[in-house]
């Protein structure tokens, strides 16, 4: 009698010690994210080639959510760092103002994300003009410049992951 | 009494010389560095670095080394390990002059390392410019100036000081915590 006791507050103890402990459950998963999964972004504000200067930062939006498998790992509106990474201004003789953007990172927490990509704006060139006008006004017409590149707000900037990298699911669910 | 303390303090005194001495044996053999934990500067992190000094097409060529210099801390778990002012250098790959019928000059460079913190930090990373310029500028100056117009020349490519490159490490490099820590 005392016996079966025994074994059975020992089993009790058994079973609670197989049980896993609830803290595993609660806790966030990480996500691996490989290299190359392809991102869209959008610019938040308009860059102006004629404002803008060489290694400036801009603000840039994710425009979709990042889904591996059915685990969102980066919601949509995730704010990104981009890049002006070459930059010049319009000139004469029908020169148009370029200027090329590229993703750099998502800041997750501290975490660098680090991304690849990027897009190039040219503004209209003016070079057909400048030829038409020198040939009918003479040399007035070399002062003539092309425009300079202007890319506005929601513009569609796509890039890549750079890396692997894992990523902690965020706490919020999924929208039904 | 007196005695009996004098023996107390000599039995206190005696261990004392035996572990100094065994301090002393075992300081030898081991490395003083364990006590320091390392922190690792992962491979592909960035660094943000800027051209201190212009170079270009026109006065520079091939295996040209240019200082720059770190414009963004990088560090990692709270820790600076390659701090805002640190130097880098890169290199001209391949320079090309400008040329007649508006013809404009490239430059290729490519990061090599950046120095912080008594390592070298090896970067991937590089920069290819044009100058500015094109057959549609010497299509509207020999419309303007005639034959002559196809004399003008491009202009030189030039990596701008302030010019801003990003560089990523190109391995993973393990930094002393306590050094990082007392150059901040």
């Amino acid at each position: 009698m005392i016996l079966a006791a025994i074994l059975g507050l020992v089993s009790a103890q058994d079973l609670s010690a197989a049980s896993p402990p609830p803290a595993l459950i609660v806790q966030p998963y990480a996500t691996t994210v490989p290299a190359g999964t392809p991102l869209r972004f959008v610019t938040v504000a308009t860059i102006d080639s004629r404002s803008a200067i060489q290694g400036q930062r801009v603000a840039l939006k994710l425009a979709d959510d990042l889904l591996i498998g059915s685990q969102l790992v980066l919601a949509r509106g995730t704010m990104a760092v981009g890049e002006i990474d070459a930059l010049s201004q319009k000139g004469m003789l029908g020169k148009a103002g370029k200027f090329s953007l590229r993703p750099l990172f998502i800041d997750i927490g501290g975490e660098r994300v680090n991304l690849v990509g990027g897009r190039e704006q040219r503004g209209r060139n003016g070079v057909a003009a400048a030829a038409v006008t020198t040939a009918l006004l003479g040399g007035l017409g070399l002062m003539i410049t092309g425009k300079s590149a202007i890319l506005s707000a929601d513009s569609v900037v796509h890039g890549e992951i750079k890396a692997d990298v894992v990523i902690a699911a965020p706490a919020t669910a999924l929208p039904q | 009494m007196l005695a009996a303390a004098a023996a107390a303090a000599s039995l206190w005194a005696q261990p004392l010389p035996e572990a100094a001495a065994q301090a002393a044996v075992k300081a030898v053999p081991v490395p003083p560095s364990p006590a320091v934990p390392a922190v690792l500067l992962p491979k592909g992190t960035m660094v943000r670095l800027m051209v201190l000094k212009e170079v270009n097409s026109r006065d520079h060529r091939a295996g040209h080394r240019f200082a720059l210099r770190v414009d963004e801390d990088v560090t990692v778990n709270g820790v600076t390990l390659i701090p805002v002012g640190a130097t880098g250098w890169g290199e001209v790959v391949a320079a090309q002059g400008t040329g007649g019928a508006g013809k404009s000059g490239r430059i290729n460079s490519r990061l090599l390392y950046v120095d912080a913190n008594g390592r070298r930090v090896a970067l991937d990373g590089q920069r290819d410019s044009a100058g500015s310029g094109g057959t549609g500028q010497a299509v509207v100056s020999v419309i303007a100036f005639g034959p002559l117009g196809l004399l003008m020349k491009g202009n030189n490519a030039t990596l701008k000081a302030g010019e801003i490159i990003n560089g990523y490490t190109s391995s993973e490099v393990a930094f002393d915590s306590a050094q990082s820590a007392s150059s901040l």
